[in-house]
């Protein structure tokens, strides 16, 4: 991780941890904006929406996460966090749901 | 989000409010070996706009609690009776994908003054499961074929074959094997089949539980019992589904009913086709499904499935005559829905004049 966190980046990371916190993982890395949802952190995909559940309660609003996790019809393979925030500040800057 | 304590198990669930607090429920009920997110990214976004929604994970799925026993689905039509109970739900439409429409058709037996409508999709009952008579659903061989490519020894007729293929899938994900895509495309399109850790929690669900037993048992659904229901219900069953021979048999025990074929889709289409599902799901609940179209001169009236009209096309939308033709391209649904209506409203003049 390089560079001061935003708080955009500690919201997300602090929800993440608080998900993982009993599954055992044996993480290299610490969390930050690289780590991967399935590859690094073992994520199922309801894991994946109880993320943005939780993102959309603590900014106490939709994000419309359809767009970020699914392309062309299709779920996405995997996802980095850094994606997840840059989507979620963007929805921030300009107010779109 | 949250969790509700549902006959001894913690149930995970999901709500998505609706601005309008006198809007309609919406429960959604996923199948086995997923979970709430089935819904959660296609469907529930857009009957959001209708509805407040609610998903939830079965028992022993997702996040709910995996229990030693309790899954046999009167038990999971408790937990769901449970759920609705502690949210205050007293009435809802209900959706409900294969084996969760199991538990929903439970549901309703026991509470069908609960049911504003059910949506049944691609749901396989054990009455036409364990009869040998039915029909072969894939009778010129192409899953047999992708299964043969894979060195998979199952029997496509087996009464429980998607369940047994969920597993042998399962496995390979454990293993850490690569899952060919013509075999994900046959399981789940979820995720890319499923994550490890889903795959896992199948497994430990088998091995450490009644589960397996339970939901290959007796469903509590002969249908004796099932006629008897008489809630507002669209059947919608995928052309290449295994589950085809239970919407044919539904069709003459329901004749209340609306049927659907989701042309050219397998058992998953609520995540492959979610569009279709959706127009169902309104036109169900706005009563806006049409009725069977009356027969032809010289035709006996007999039930069958009808299919969705508007097709999606390379980008563009499209509406079939009923002579088998494609009338198109329209820009959106919207369109070629309203040249639909008009083209119905030329043909039913016809042919009152060529009757008259």
């Amino acid at each position: 991780m390089s560079g001061a966190e935003s708080v955009g980046e500690r919201v997300v990371r602090e929800i993440v941890e608080d998900l993982i916190q009993d599954w055992g993982l044996d993480l290299e890395e610490p969390i930050g904006r690289e780590t991967l949802l399935v590859a690094d952190l073992d994520f199922a995909s309801v894991d994946v929406i109880q993320l943005c559940v939780a993102v959309e309660e603590h900014y106490e609003r939709k994000m419309g996460f359809q767009d970020l996790l699914m392309h062309d019809g299709s779920y996405v393979e995997d996802l980095a966090l850094g994606e997840m925030i840059e989507f979620i500040s963007k929805k921030l800057e300009d107010g779109s749901v | 989000m949250g969790v509700v304590l549902a006959n001894g198990a913690r149930v995970n669930f999901v709500q998505l409010d609706h601005e309008d607090p006198e809007a309609e429920d919406i429960v959604m009920i996923h199948g086995l070996a997923t979970n709430l997110a089935f819904w959660y990214l296609q469907v529930a976004p857009e009957l959001n706009r209708d509805y407040r929604v609610t998903l939830y994970d079965l028992r022993g799925h997702g996040r709910s609690e995996r229990t030693a026993s309790g899954y046999a689905p009167e038990d999971l039509a408790r937990d769901l009776e449970a759920l609705l109970d502690q949210l205050g739900i007293e009435r809802a439409h209900f959706l409900a994908h294969s084996f969760g429409g199991v538990v929903a058709l439970n549901f309703a037996c026991r509470a069908e003054e609960r049911f504003l409508s059910l949506l049944l999709a691609d749901s396989h009952i054990g009455a036409v499961r364990e009869d040998a008579d039915r029909e072969d659903w894939d009778p010129d061989g192409r899953c047999r074929q992708i299964l043969d490519r894979h060195d998979i020894a199952l029997d496509t007729q087996d009464p429980y074959f998607g369940y047994r293929l969920l597993k042998v899938v399962a496995g390979l994900r454990l293993r850490g094997e690569p899952i060919p895509e013509e075999l994900q495309g046959l399981v789940n399109p979820l995720s890319g089949g499923c994550s490890a850790r889903t795959a896992n929690q199948w497994f430990q669900l088998l091995d450490e539980t009644s589960a397996e037993q339970e939901l290959t048992g007796n469903d509590n659904l002969p249908l004796e019992r099932l006629s008897e229901l008489s809630l507002p219900l669209l059947a919608m069953y995928g052309e290449e589904s295994p589950a085809m021979s239970t919407g044919q048999r539904l069709l003459s025990i329901w004749p209340h009913a609306h049927f659907r074929r989701v042309r050219e889709a397998g058992h998953f289409f609520p995540m492959t086709r979610p569009q279709e599902v959706i127009r169902g799901q309104r036109a169900l609940a706005a009563g806006e499904l049409a009725q069977p179209a009356s027969p032809r001169r010289g035709e006996q009236e007999v039930r069958r499935f009808r299919s969705d009209r508007l097709q999606r096309y390379q980008g563009a939308w499209y509406f079939d005559t009923r002579e088998g033709g494609m009338q198109g391209p329209f820009s959106g649904a919207d369109e070629a829905r309203a040249k639909l209506n008009r083209y119905l409203a030329d043909v039913t003049g016809r042919s009152v004049a060529l009757t008259s």
